[in-house]
């Protein structure tokens, strides 16, 4: 596994806005995976919302938290959905 | 077949009788519509407005293949779907859909199946303004358990 940097766009929706007080950021990471790059995040800055409920959208599909990221990807991560 | 299928954001009030003039087409025998509302409590709370948000670009996407499913599944003739973003008082209409079919069982199994995948699926978030000033975010529970 390499440990490459790369450029990830973070899009914030939701609670993750509101935590967050802006809609999104170009994040310089390592991480390999959306599970690592999630928790990299939550290190630096704990989002305090609870993990077991979100899920992942990269580049507007939804995907396995093991799903690698690279460099140019945008990321959202999602809270339960309340449309409707 | 001339299959008229879409899913739309709106940041505007849904105008529903122009929507369902929208959906006509001479072998249509059914046109069966929903239309959510916003309430005015939820879980014992008195609301006084809600915010809908929307991740748009997926939003579009995943509403399309919603809609694009139930047209292939339930044999549609057009199918739509609306649905708010931003400021919401009580009454206005939350999402709206309408289907148009040959029959009316189709119709009708459709547009349920549209609401039910359209609330799994979509990424649109609630948020609740409560009577006493306090706001939440909220998401049905069926949403966790499927």
């Amino acid at each position: 596994m390499t440990a490459e940097s790369k450029r990830i766009r973070v899009e914030y929706y939701a609670q993750f806005r509101e935590k967050r007080k802006c809609s999104g950021e170009e994040i310089t990471t390592s991480a390999a995976t959306a599970i690592e790059f999630y928790r990299e995040l939550d290190a630096k800055q704990p989002f305090g919302l609870f993990s077991a409920q979100i899920r992942i959208a990269l580049n507007g599909k939804l995907v396995p938290w093991e799903t690698a990221i690279t460099d140019g990807d945008t990321v959202v991560f999602l809270t339960p959905f309340g449309g409707g | 077949m001339n299959l008229q299928a879409a899913f739309q954001l709106s940041t505007e009030p849904i105008d529903t009788t122009l929507l369902s003039r929208t959906l006509a087409d001479d072998a249509a025998g059914a046109f069966v519509s929903f239309e959510g509302r916003v309430r005015n409590s939820n879980e014992g709370q008195k609301v006084l407005s809600l915010e809908y948000e929307a991740y748009v670009d997926m939003a579009i996407s995943e509403g399309a293949s919603v809609i694009d499913e139930a047209a292939r599944r339930f044999d549609l003739i057009g199918a739509l779907c609306v649905h708010r973003t931003g400021s919401l008082s009580i009454g206005d209409v939350a999402v709206w859909i309408g289907v148009i079919s040959g029959h009316r069982e189709e119709a009708f199994a459709a547009c349920r199946f549209i609401i039910d995948e359209v609330k799994l699926r979509v990424p649109i978030w609630k948020k609740e303004h409560y009577v006493d000033g306090s706001t939440d975010w909220v998401a049905p529970p069926s949403v966790d358990a499927r």
